[in-house]
């Protein structure tokens, strides 16, 4: 069992969602999150309400990536755990897709997660201590959906880079896995924002929802995450959680 | 989350290896596990150690496993989790080989037919009580990829995934969860130094991955760790959990 208690950990997306369930749990277990996120007002709201470091970061931009990891290790003199989870997901098709929209969401998405994970590897590497990455994917890095073509595209590339970094860093025990998560509540998709109609759609594609009647919870998924780092035996794994969606 | 505090456990398997580990997780999160073990001096021993049931069983005898379960629900009025641990290795033989069909059905036997057979009289009883309740069957890192001479342990693993999966859709409106644990090697009476031998264990070892980096294989507790996950998290379904040091992932 890896203790995440006095750990330092990096979460991006931090501020909000699964993220910020995922520094909630974290500093429950007497961890030490440190809050990277893109939006710097929530952000700020959440390190204060829980008296923890909040650190603006565009994920996409290898240099602040860079920075954050090394203004993390200034302040605790070490990082043995990086959550990289930030992401976007813009709902477009083929023909309606624009080629600049469906490179931000490589270079968010899929470059993101590859500057996160390389900065803190390379520290982790160099602390020569055990250490864990989780790397956010989704149900649509393991099956298709029409009109999602970046997010799949992107979601499939986190997936693979999660099994050879895994495979790559094991004699370092550095463990690496990903989480792949369906349709969850958030600030974006909620009732109030997508419509009712909308809500039943999608809580109809998750077999586990004719019972609870809901999509996933924020909490399920950052649950799965905590699982991710503390068993020391899990790498280049999937914890898929999706109520039941990608087994049909 | 799925609260383990005051629900009530059947483990098979349950006796040693990851399934005691699993008894000892869940008694430990307040929870009420029961060993069932076809292993009676081992089993005895370690319920009266922990001060819980034992049932001793042959999981492959469908009337018995129907007796445990009528026996257990009408001793605890109540059953929330299943942990199918119970199963048995080896039988490594080539097709041709005299004897492979015997020892795949035996293979079959206990990890297929017992794994359905607790099942059937377990997803009863959650499902007349009205469900919000966890299955965990044990299937194997031989349950996902293969082996040559292993069609009855990997085809019989392979089948526990799948029967997962099936009875994960069929279960959902209920909210009955059923997940599966692959793990890698990990020491057991199953897999272990003595048993193997230094030079194939080692060999073993160099399979997977993060045993570089750790030096050993996987533990129970490790192994446990997930099991009491897939019990605890109430949005996973169907899932398997890989816990092999990355040993599938080559």
């Amino acid at each position: 069992m890896f203790e995440i208690k006095d750990k330092v950990a990096i979460v991006t997306g931090g501020a909000s969602g699964i993220g910020l369930a995922t520094v909630e749990m974290i500093l429950a277990k007497g961890g030490k999150p440190v809050i990277a996120d893109y939006n710097e007002e929530s952000g700020k709201k959440e390190s204060e309400r829980l008296g923890v470091p909040f650190v603006k970061v565009d994920v996409s931009c290898e240099e602040q990536v860079k920075n954050v990891v090394a203004a993390v290790v200034d302040m605790y003199g070490h990082l043995d755990i990086m959550v990289a989870n930030a992401g976007i997901n813009p709902i477009a098709g083929l023909l309606n897709l624009t080629m600049e929209t469906y490179q931000r969401a490589v270079e968010i998405n899929q470059n993101g997660v590859l500057y996160c994970d390389k900065y803190a590897i390379e520290q982790m590497v160099k602390q020569g201590t055990p250490g864990a990455v989780v790397n956010t994917s989704s149900v649509s890095g393991l099956v298709g959906q029409a009109h999602e073509l970046a997010y799949n595209t992107t979601k499939f590339a986190v997936r693979g880079m999660t099994k050879s970094l895994a495979l790559e860093y094991a004699p370092n025990n550095i463990r690496v896995n990903s989480i792949h998560p369906a349709c969850v509540l958030s600030n974006m998709v909620n009732e109030d924002v997508i419509g009712h109609e909308m809500m039943q759609q999608m809580i109809a594609l998750h077999p586990i929802s004719a019972a609870t009647g809901r999509i996933g919870l924020p909490e399920e998924i950052a649950h799965g995450i905590i699982f991710a780092i503390e068993n020391t035996f899990m790498t280049g794994a999937e914890v898929v959680l999706d109520g039941g969606w990608t087994v049909q | 989350m799925f609260d383990i505090n005051g629900k009530v456990a059947v483990v098979t398997g349950g006796a040693n290896g990851i399934g005691l580990a699993t008894v000892k997780a869940i008694l430990a999160k307040g929870g009420h596990p029961i060993i069932a073990d076809y292993n009676e001096g081992a089993g005895k021993r370690e319920a009266e150690a922990l001060g819980i049931p034992f049932y001793k069983i042959d999981i492959s005898d469908e009337e018995k496993v129907k007796e445990m379960f009528d026996d257990i629900i009408e001793k605890n009025e109540h059953l929330d989790i299943l942990v199918n641990g119970a199963g048995i290795g080896g039988n490594s033989r080539p097709i041709t080989a005299p004897d492979s069909l015997e020892l795949a059905k035996k293979s079959f036997n206990v990890n297929v037919h017992g794994t359905l057979n607790c099942c059937k009289y377990a997803i009863a009883q959650m499902q007349k009580q009205g469900g919000n309740c966890a299955v965990v069957n044990v299937a194997s890192i031989l349950g996902v990829v293969s082996n040559p001479n292993s069609i009855g342990y990997s085809g019989s693993k392979h089948a526990v995934i799948g029967i997962t999966k099936s009875l994960a859709l069929e279960n959902a409106p209920q909210n009955i969860r059923v997940n599966v644990l692959c793990p890698g090697f990990t020491d057991t009476a199953m897999f272990n130094k003595d048993l193997y031998g230094e030079q194939i264990y080692n060999y073993i070892l160099g399979l997977q991955p993060l045993s570089k980096g750790t030096g050993r294989a996987a533990n129970v507790d490790e192994q446990a760790h997930a099991i009491i996950f897939m019990i605890e998290n109430s949005y996973l379904t169907g899932q398997s959990i890989i816990v092999d040091g990355g040993y599938t992932v080559q």
